[in-house]
């Protein structure tokens, strides 16, 4: 399995449940694990651009 | 409204349950899902249930042992999915777990989930909306 396929479902097993936390209506919900989901592939790709630069 | 002994024994082994005890069946859904998803995936990809012996910590620093033993309490978090595992699965030394580091990594994940799923519940119920 590649990281890339591995980051992604780790991205979405966390946006299920970020979207299943609270009160919240359905339209919330996707949008709360769409939101999650999307900071979850930013930061890993962030940290990953990061290392880049630190370690070349 | 449930004791919080119950809907934290509860939640811990039928990932979700604390949910389900809650009459929330959407979230009860949603966390089983993910939980069994994440814990049958981290096997299927030889990920490894097991706790470190003393033999498997011994020579790391202080920290590095303590994370490891961190990761096993963090599987065992996952409730129900990790008892089977560990009374079905083949009984392996706990450095095979260290070599498929992506199971491994999804079993931890899937007891951390199942911790959110009952930390969230509680939550609810202290807010009285349980």
């Amino acid at each position: 399995m590649s990281h890339p396929v591995f980051t992604l479902i780790g991205a979405t097993l966390v946006a299920v449940s970020m979207a299943a936390v609270e009160d919240r209506t359905g339209r919330e919900r996707l949008r709360a694990g769409v939101r999650a989901f999307a900071w979850s592939v930013a930061a890993v790709v962030g940290g990953g651009w990061a290392m880049w630069l630190i370690h070349g | 409204m449930k004791k919080a002994w119950v809907l934290i024994a509860f939640g811990w082994l039928a990932p979700g349950g604390a949910y389900l005890l809650m009459r929330r069946y959407t979230q009860f859904a949603l966390f089983a899902a993910a939980v069994w998803v994440a814990f049958g995936l981290g096997f299927a990809l030889h990920g490894l249930p097991a706790w470190p012996g003393v033999e498997d910590v011994a020579g790391l620093d202080g920290v590095t042992g303590l994370l490891f033993q961190a990761g096993a309490v963090g599987q065992a978090l996952a409730g129900a999915p990790y008892l089977l595992a560990r009374a079905f699965g083949t009984p392996e030394p706990f450095v095979a777990g260290r070599l498929h580091e992506y199971g491994t990594t999804l079993l931890i994940l899937a007891g951390v989930l199942n911790t959110l799923a009952i930390a969230s519940a509680f939550d609810l119920r202290k807010e009285g909306r349980g």
